[in-house]
């Protein structure tokens, strides 16, 4: 232990482990009060962590009745969120597990109309998985809400959303349902649909809200007996996370892959942070071609990563040591690499062909949050008509809109701008270090994840892809 | 399509679409137009006695028509009857979409007796949902306004209105409210000045400038918001004269310009320009010192209506707001990013 | 215990393969710091509840400790422990849910001095392996591991290597550093090894650092480092709890242990080191001063992530705008009041029109009325503020209400629940409160007066007097610190003070150390505590090396050679001197009777070689009027023998011998006898019981004189 405690302060490696051992509940409290300290930090390992945690969440739960899941797994959530609002990554996850949990639960609805035919009109037809509605695919809360401080207007507001996933569909399917709360969120929203053949005798004052949810719980419950006998939902879903899993760990290799459609032979790129995701995209350009790499080293919060990352390719960057696989540096590869103080990026910027950025959240309108001296970068490219190009994972682009753009940026340690011995500096000076920028969509123009480059535009189309719209507001 | 097979002989009902229409928007003064559209349509739907799912489509039809040319700016009278209008077509063929239309008439009627009866009990609760759908937008109003920020808005957008005045319940929110006013006694301006004054009343500090100061105030301002008369393919939105330049400017200050629209705003209309929308509206009709052509000018120009409802005068003269001016359009259920609406509109119509 | 895993077996499977699993790390948390620094608000609260930045102190030790790894905590605490008990019961740190610590103990210890508790702790045997000493008010966001795995390489290689300081580098100016005190540690940056340490007052500026020669001549480099913060955070092993009470007579942890383990190196041959850091935070909220400036530290984001929008505590829901401005949800703000930065403001308060406010700290619940204007104060939770009232750099407690138009001027303390009536104006100096003491367990706490000539008509509280003079060193630590000038009437108040004998100091661990020194000092005459660090400092050196020249048989005049050299050195009063002998010569005594020899011969063999060095401990001998040096001196034996066994006799053999000795004369001696102080306490009283003889014989013999005169006179 005396070396275990010495060595590791607690961090994503750590929680992982602990994961093990300790039981759901303690680990969900010491997740949060790891973030609270910032113990795990940056996009990736919250997300590991939130998958990691998640995938024991739904492991221990118990019980087949699924609507009781979804309210599990997002009572979990909405507290990882607001112990760091500013992760957003962790509200991803989270809403991509649920997204899972509405598939698999769908999925089976289907199997069972075909199973059983006087239920058909209340499966939801799989359009409905594969083309949730786009609109309220952003959501309509300030990420930074916490969970406490909703207006409860709004709180009601799931129910209703949790119509929409499911009513978007072409009409002639609209009918399809037996239930449809006044307000769902299609352009039909106005003529509600109580009189489908299954239900056209019941008079038209029914439709609310709840009878909506007393139906959909009536599928679930049936779902739930049959369930026991034909499939396990809890397998399904644990499949599903580990997919998720899975995906984390490829995305940066996948987002490699577009590297030779983006970096030509003799250019001139740049890029700054450590960031394993474009370090490996450049890294995968270099085994084929010959480029510079103009290196902004983002002081001061995290040159030091970029420094090491840029002479070793390992970023000993504090607790996600072990799970941050070390890489060939840069210069081994050939490339020739330049470092430049962020002060110099406007002046230099006539030279480069292209700024290649890494990112800590996208958000569904095309802006993004980077560490703080992206947005400086993207303008000055801007002004020079300088290409700038997005590396991200799927996993960072959140559906959530930024209607307070400040909020988003976390404040830093003022100590690593001037240091604390300082003592009439720190007397007299006020010292800022905001981690972040937040980078408006018209200064970028194209995004690349693993599913491929999209422009900033296109991006609200990915959301409604990989969230379901019941799931937006946690 | 619809008319696939055309009954003529079918009379028309002594039923007056759009004295009703009127009526409606008269009877409910924060009613959308294009609800009172449907709304009316449902009304001729119960007056008249149609049996067959041709007849009523063929019915709507003729109703749509008769309203839009009663109106002289249709736009987002017509939101709503397509939007009726797709609905019905959708609705009524479902149970035999693959039939097509032309077994249309031998569709099980009383499936069809059934969504008639439905729509026409639940009337007002569409007019109910309007609203509601009004209120969960204004419900965004507290994520949307910071503290300490300063709103620029125009025209009497009843959303925007309520939006704002939500606001400015919520106690913990300080804002304040740059309202342009036109200063014609239109009907858009009289809703903006009692807009202004309830706003006033919540002890939110207003000031009303003309169109012309927009530039010189914009200093201030951190955040634009505009009501809609409607949202088109493109996701540009159309709405009352200044929007257009309040949205150019915005953009070159470089402030975000929101639209707030509920959802059965949407309009199947893809306008290139200023000039391309499907309305007529003499906001520049060029003269020359000759009072005589003028007036008959004027007169022709009456004429053009089917009735002197409300000339399209320089007060109650749109235009166009392309989408990349927008930052986002703000609706019941989200805030869309232009681009969102075309997909919106797609799903209805095929 | 579920976090158990956390940091713990996991990570050694993971890693490092199968070693076996060794003890957990452990930590103490001394709640109390046995101070009054934060009087009055600690009379009503325990310190380590008061609010730092709207979260009470413990809380960030215990993230601290969270954040080190540490999965046993002991918390102790001195006064107001119910309060701590309910507190931290209810907290996150009791439940097994949520805890990342496996066991949270509170011990209750009658303890008046850190060093008390050490012993207490070293006998309860709680601790096994390596564990950390915190207070109860550390701030800090330092990842301890290095620290630890340093101290515990050198444990491997050196089994005398005790104790790791972690140290925190800070300019030499700043306002995070103690201002009263400054402690100077000289290290060996070779071996991080800390060789020497001095508590310097930094009041007179005359500083004098005694160095061993040796330490120069043994190590190639030296450090004699001023720069440092040093936040109380110490790596121990169980050895150091053993040195502990191995010494009863250590106090304070720094002066005290620290200082005396390493002058006796060459004693017992520990060596302690220090781990100094200069990234992260480390401070310790150790006076007002310091609550000032760390509160700053957090507002500023130095402590990042222990800011207030981490939100440490549940419920918590605290959001950064811009310019270091912290708003919970739900704060009502009027229209037209100006939230200025560096401010933060809990839920549910409400400000009115045209208020101002700037630097400051405002809790929950608060009502601030209108036109107010609140720059630097600290407000806690529930304090209303009435119309037009001016606040500078005050700090007003829980429930404090101030009526309109009243001015709280810079350095005021305005404690839990007193009223403040229209109008008044409560300067710097003032500290109000309603306690009158300390709250002693269940009993409501009394009540004073109300004092209208401070808080006004109808106000409630009075002014806070603390009986002894450690306060006047604390205003020069208060909220905002005085002048110069100030500090020499300090000193003028304290160098008198020494003289007067003073009981009531169990806040003061100056004091408690003093008084409660089991065998050797007691506490009569007592100091302001830095003053007193010389004293110690000098009592300490000066008995030690008599005792020794006694032991040795050194000529006296070499002793008082010794002894003058120190006494100029440390500027210590002729009164500390007679201490250090009395201490020194009763040391010896009491050892030679222990070895056999009888009483008489004792007290013969010691003083009767020293008749010179005792004289000139004395300066009154023909001064006509009063004895007190005498005095002083018989007092001091007397009570110092008060504490051994067979005291009495001693006494009485020694008092013959000084008085045959004419060291003492008989009227000194009568003086002693009826002075008062001579006779409270019991055992007082018993000591000088035998003694009783010696008296009647001197008394009847000066009556004899007396009697033959009257013949004279008659014939």
């Amino acid at each position: 232990m005396a070396q275990s405690s010495g060595a590791v302060a607690p961090g994503l490696s750590s929680f992982l482990a602990s994961l093990k051992t300790t039981p759901v509940e303690p680990s969900i409290e010491h997740l949060i009060s790891l973030l609270k300290r910032r113990q795990i930090r940056n996009s990736r390992p919250c997300a590991v962590a939130t998958t990691a945690l998640l995938l024991r969440v739904v492991g221990e739960f118990k019980g087949k009745n699924s609507a009781k899941l979804v309210d599990r797994i997002r009572q979990v959530g909405k507290r990882l969120t607001s112990a760091q609002p500013r992760e957003v990554v962790v509200g991803n996850i989270v809403r991509r597990v649920l997204g899972l949990v509405r598939e698999v639960v769908e999925e089976n609805l289907d199997v069972d109309t075909t199973a059983t035919s006087d239920v058909g009109q209340n499966a939801p037809h799989s359009d409905a998985l594969h083309r949730p509605s786009l609109h309220s695919s952003i959501s309509t809360f300030s990420p930074l809400k916490h969970a406490a401080a909703e207006p409860h207007e709004i709180a009601s507001f799931p129910e209703e959303m949790s119509d929409s996933g499911e009513l978007v569909k072409r009409p002639p399917l609209l009918s399809s349902h037996t239930s449809a709360a006044p307000m769902v969120n299609s352009l039909f929203g106005l003529f509600s649909q109580p009189d489908t053949p299954s239900t056209s005798n019941t008079p038209t004052g029914h439709q609310s809200p709840d009878s909506k949810a007393m139906l959909t719980s009536v599928n679930l419950e049936r779902l739930a007996d049959f369930s026991s006998s034909k499939f396990d939902m809890k397998a399904e879903v644990m499949d599903g996370i580990r997919e998720l899993q899975d995906e984390l760990d490829q995305s940066d290799d996948l987002m490699a892959a577009y590297a030779l459609d983006h970096i030509h032979a003799n250019e001139i790129v740049l890029t700054h942070t450590a960031s394993t995701s474009v370090q490996k995209f450049l890294l995968a350009a270099a085994r084929k071609r010959k480029f510079t790499v103009v290196h902004v080293e983002t002081h001061p919060h995290d040159h030091h990563a970029t420094h090491s990352a840029l002479l070793t390719g390992k970023k000993r960057d504090g607790h996600e040591g072990e799970d941050e696989d070390a890489w060939k540096p840069l210069r081994l590869a050939g490339v020739r690499v330049v470092m430049i103080p962020d002060s110099h990026v406007f002046a230099i910027m006539s030279q480069v062909n292209k700024v290649i950025l890494a990112t800590h959240t996208v958000l569904a309108n095309g802006a993004l949050v980077a560490a703080s001296g992206a947005r400086m970068i993207a303008s000055a490219a801007k002004a020079h008509r300088t290409p700038v190009v997005v590396v991200s994972g799927v996993y960072k682009l959140s559906p959530v809109y930024p209607f307070n753009t400040e909020e988003l940026i976390e404040c830093g340690d003022a100590g690593t701008v001037v240091p604390y011995e300082d003592g009439d500096f720190v007397d007299l000076v006020d010292v800022e270090n905001p981690l972040y920028d937040y980078v408006p969509a018209d200064l970028v123009d194209l995004y690349i994840t693993n599913i491929g480059g999209h422009a900033p535009s296109y991006l609200y189309r990915i959301v409604a892809d990989h969230y379901r719209t019941e799931d937006i507001t946690l | 399509m619809d008319v696939a097979t055309p009954t003529a002989e079918n009379p028309l009902p002594t039923f007056d679409i759009v004295d009703t229409y009127r009526r409606i928007l008269v009877s409910d003064p924060n009613l959308t137009m294009p609800v009172a559209a449907i709304e009316a349509l449902v009304e001729a739907l119960a007056h008249s006695n149609v049996s067959t799912i041709a007849e009523t489509l063929q019915l709507l039809e003729r109703h749509t028509n008769i309203l839009k040319a009663s109106t002289p700016n249709p736009i987002s009278l017509s939101a709503g009857t397509d939007l009726f209008q797709r609905y019905m077509v959708a609705t009524l063929n479902r149970p035999t979409s693959f039939g097509g239309l032309a077994s249309a008439h031998l569709g099980p009627s009383d499936d069809f007796r059934a969504i008639r009866n439905h729509l026409l009990s639940s009337g007002r609760l569409f007019v109910e949902r309007a609203k509601a759908s009004r209120e969960k937008i204004a419900s965004f109003g507290r994520q949307f306004l910071r503290d300490g920020a300063t709103v620029l808005t125009n025209g009497g957008s009843r959303v925007v209105g309520a939006l704002l005045k939500r606001a400015a319940e919520s106690s913990s929110m300080r804002f304040k409210v740059i309202y342009v006013l036109s200063p014609s006694a239109s009907s858009d301006s009289l809703e903006g000045q009692q807009t202004v004054a309830e706003l006033r009343a919540h002890n939110v500090p207003v000031a009303t400038i003309p169109d012309s100061a927009v530039a010189y105030s914009l200093g201030q301002v951190d955040m634009v918001i505009v009501g809609a008369e409607g949202v088109v393919e493109s996701g540009g939105i159309i709405s009352r004269l200044g929007t257009y330049q309040m949205g150019l400017l915005a953009k070159s200050k470089g402030k975000p310009f929101y639209v707030v629209a509920e959802s059965h705003k949407f309009v199947r209309l893809y306008p290139l320009g200023q000039f391309d929308l499907p309305i007529e509206q003499n906001v520049l009709d060029f003269k020359v010192g000759d009072e005589g052509r003028v007036t008959s000018d004027e007169g022709i120009f009456d004429m053009n209506f089917a009735s002197k409802c409300s000339g399209m005068t320089l007060e109650d003269a749109v235009d166009f707001t392309p989408p990349d001016l927008i930052s986002g359009i703000i609706t019941e259920s989200g805030v869309l990013t232009p681009s969102a609406v075309s997909e919106e509109l797609i799903k209805i119509w095929f | 215990m579920p976090p158990k895993g956390k940091k713990g077996q996991p990570t050694d499977k993971s890693k490092a393969g199968e070693e076996e699993r060794e003890e957990p790390l452990q930590a103490v948390v001394l709640a109390d710091a046995f101070e009054t620094r934060f009087s009055p608000f600690t009379l009503e609260r325990p310190r380590c509840l008061l609010p730092l930045a709207n979260i009470p102190l413990i809380e960030y030790t215990f993230e601290f400790l969270a954040n080190a790894g540490v999965e046993d905590v002991y918390v102790y605490c001195g006064a107001h422990r119910e309060q701590l008990e309910e507190y931290i019961s209810q907290s996150k740190w009791a439940s097994q849910v949520s805890s990342p610590f496996s066991k949270m103990e509170l011990i209750q210890s009658t303890s008046h001095s850190i060093g008390d508790a050490m012993r207490d702790l070293d006998t309860r045997a709680l601790l096994v392996g390596d564990f950390l000493i915190v207070y109860g008010d550390v701030v800090s966001n330092l990842p301890l591991e290095s620290a630890l795995n340093a101290h515990r390489a050198r444990r491997q290689k050196d089994k005398n290597a005790i104790m790791t300081m972690v140290l925190r580098e800070a300019g030499t100016r700043h306002r995070t550093k103690a201002q009263s005190t400054n402690p100077v540690f000289v290290v060996d940056p070779t071996k991080d090894r800390c060789l020497h340490f001095e508590q310097m007052p930094n009041k007179e500026q005359t500083h004098f650092l005694s160095l061993d020669p040796t330490l120069l001549s043994d190590h190639q480099e030296l450090e004699i480092r001023q720069d440092l913060i040093d936040c109380g955070i110490d790596i121990c092993t169980p050895d150091v709890l053993a040195l502990w009470s191995d010494n009863f007579d250590f106090q304070a942890p720094r002066k005290g242990f620290l200082h005396s383990v390493l002058k006796d190196y060459e004693l017992n041959g520990k060596t302690i080191h220090t781990h100094i850091v200069n990234d992260h935070y480390a401070a310790r909220v150790r006076n007002l001063h310091t609550y000032d400036s760390v509160s700053q530290d957090i507002v500023a984001r130095w402590a990042y992530p222990l800011c207030p929008d981490s939100n440490l505590l549940r419920g918590q829901s605290f959001r950064l705008q811009k310019g270091n401005i912290y708003k919970e949800d739900g704060v009502v703000l009027a229209r037209d009041c100006i939230i200025r930065s560096k401010t933060v403001i809990g839920r549910g308060t409400s400000v009115g029109d045209g208020t101002v406010i700037s630097n400051s700290i405002i809790g929950r619940h608060c009502h601030i009325g209108r036109d107010v204007t609140i720059d630097g104060a600290y407000i806690w939770d529930h304090a209303s503020i009435g119309d037009g009232c001016k606040v500078e750099k005050a700090i007003i407690a829980s429930e404090a209400s101030i009526s309109r138009r009243c001015r709280i001027e810079a350095g005021a303390l305005i404690s839990y629940g007193v009223h403040v009536s229209e109008g008044q104006t409560i300067s710097g100096e003032n500290r109000i409160t309603r306690a009158k003491r300390k709250r002693e367990h269940g009993e409501d706490l009394p009540r004073g007066e109300p004092d209208p000539s401070i808080v006004g008509k109808g106000g409630d509280g009075f002014e806070y007097y603390d009986s002894n003079e450690e306060d006047e060193d604390e205003i020069v630590d208060g909220l905002i610190s005085r002048g110069p000038l100030y500090n020499l009437s300090n000193l003028a108040l304290s160098a008198e003070s020494i003289s007067t004998l003073n009981s009531e100091s169990e806040d003061d661990y100056e004091f408690s150390h003093q008084r409660s020194e089991a065998g050797s000092f007691v506490s009569v005459g007592s100091v302001d505590s830095h003053a007193s660090q010389h004293a110690h400092n000098f009592d300490h050196d000066a008995a030690a090396s008599i005792y020794d020249s006694l032991i040795e048989g050194h000529e006296s005049a070499n002793i008082q050679l010794e002894l003058t050299s120190l006494r100029m050195s440390t500027n210590a009063s002729e009164h500390q001197v007679r201490r250090a002998v009395v201490v020194s010569f009763v040391k010896r005594i009491i050892q030679l009777i222990g070895s056999g020899s009888n009483v008489r011969d004792a007290v013969a063999q010691v003083f009767g070689q020293h008749k010179d060095l005792l004289t000139r401990t004395m300066f009154d001998k023909n001064s006509a009027s009063g004895k007190v040096d005498q005095v002083d001196f018989m007092l001091l034996l007397q009570a110092d023998l008060a504490s051994r066994e067979n005291g009495d006799l001693v006494l009485l053999t020694a008092a013959t011998k000084l008085v045959e000795m004419d060291v003492i004369e008989d009227d000194g001696m009568m003086e002693w006898w009826e002075n008062p102080k001579s006779k409270e306490g019991d055992d007082m009283v018993k000591v000088r019981g035998k003694t009783q003889q010696l008296i009647d014989f001197l008394s009847q013999e000066s009556e004899e004189e007396s009697d033959e005169d009257d013949e004279e006179d008659s014939d």
